[in-house]
């Protein structure tokens, strides 16, 4: 896939946000676009490096913000996402690649105004809120789309209703296959992306969108 | 628990196809607000109702005139919440 059709996602990868994290990989999909996330690559690559070589890959980005406080009392807040995101907007900012310069980022947390409590110097960016819920999180995605793109793209109602049709052709057929319910609340992400882009260009073709 | 399981390519291509409309499986599950029956592999709706609980009742009837079958009843995420079989009339 092409740098124009590449979105680099920055985001937790813990089972807490699945739920978030799997709409938003299916609507990237749906939308055509080509997801790329680090859970993808080998553990023999240095993290740092792969995760800048898809920073360099991807014309546009996304990063939840919406996690970055302590998983336990007393631990403290993690800092991967606003890092990420660091080095994506400098990659755009600093680079005298007139390539790298058309780069272009959404920003999710979960409540509007929420980051200006702790990186208020990202004031000028796209900061869109979820509301940790998967049907707001894919409309703000797909609203950023269309801003940008400046093309008709399908509705939110589409894509979260096509989400709801994929687990409800796929769940018990991996069942017939004897996944249990944890073999799939424990699929990786990769895995979705498999299974995304094998399913959406059927249903797609069925309905003749 | 089991080891974890992958999905191949192939596993992915065999999944991804639609499912056979002639499926003896159903499926309630939520759509623009309201909760449907479909059958496993269909575009249209066998039919609408304003609450899943409704849909519910309705599918028994359904599989069962349909010579038995399996229902599935889905949340709203998707996610199946419950498997039911039933045998025909």
């Amino acid at each position: 896939m092409s740098f124009k059709r590449n979105v680099f996602i920055n985001c937790p990868f813990d089972d807490a946000y699945r739920s978030l994290l799997q709409p938003l990989l299916f609507t990237v999909l749906y939308l055509d676009f080509n997801p790329l996330i680090s859970e993808t690559e080998s553990s023999g690559n240095v993290r740092v490096s792969e995760i800048i070589r898809r920073i360099k890959d991807s014309k546009y980005a996304i990063h939840d913000i919406s996690r970055n406080e302590a998983l336990n009392p007393g631990d403290l807040p993690r800092f991967n996402m606003p890092y990420e995101m660091g080095l994506d907007i400098g990659c755009q900012t600093f680079s005298g690649s007139e390539k790298l310069k058309q780069k272009q980022c959404l920003i999710l947390d979960r409540e509007k105004y929420r980051y200006q409590r702790f990186i208020s110097d990202i004031a000028g960016q796209d900061i869109k809120d979820h509301n940790d819920t998967p049907e707001i999180l894919i409309k703000r995605v797909r609203e950023w789309f269309t801003t940008i793109l400046n093309i008709h793209l399908p509705s939110p109602t589409e894509i979260w209703e096509a989400y709801g049709e994929f687990w409800a052709d796929t769940e018990e057929k991996l069942k017939r296959m004897r996944f249990t319910t944890d073999d799939i609340n424990h699929l990786t992400f990769s895995d979705f992306i498999l299974l995304f882009n094998e399913w959406i260009p059927n249903y797609k073709a069925a309905r003749g969108v | 628990m089991s080891d974890k399981k992958k999905i191949t390519k192939q596993l992915a291509k065999s999944i991804g196809r639609l499912a056979s409309v002639h499926s003896n499986r159903y499926h309630v599950m939520p759509r623009a607000n309201k909760w449907i029956i479909r059958r496993d592999g269909a575009i249209r709706a066998l039919g609408i109702y304003k609450t899943r609980n409704e849909a519910v009742k309705k599918v028994e009837d359904v599989v069962r005139s349909s010579h038995g079958g399996y229902a599935y009843i889905h949340g709203k995420d998707g996610r199946i919440v419950e498997e039911v079989t039933y045998f025909g009339d």
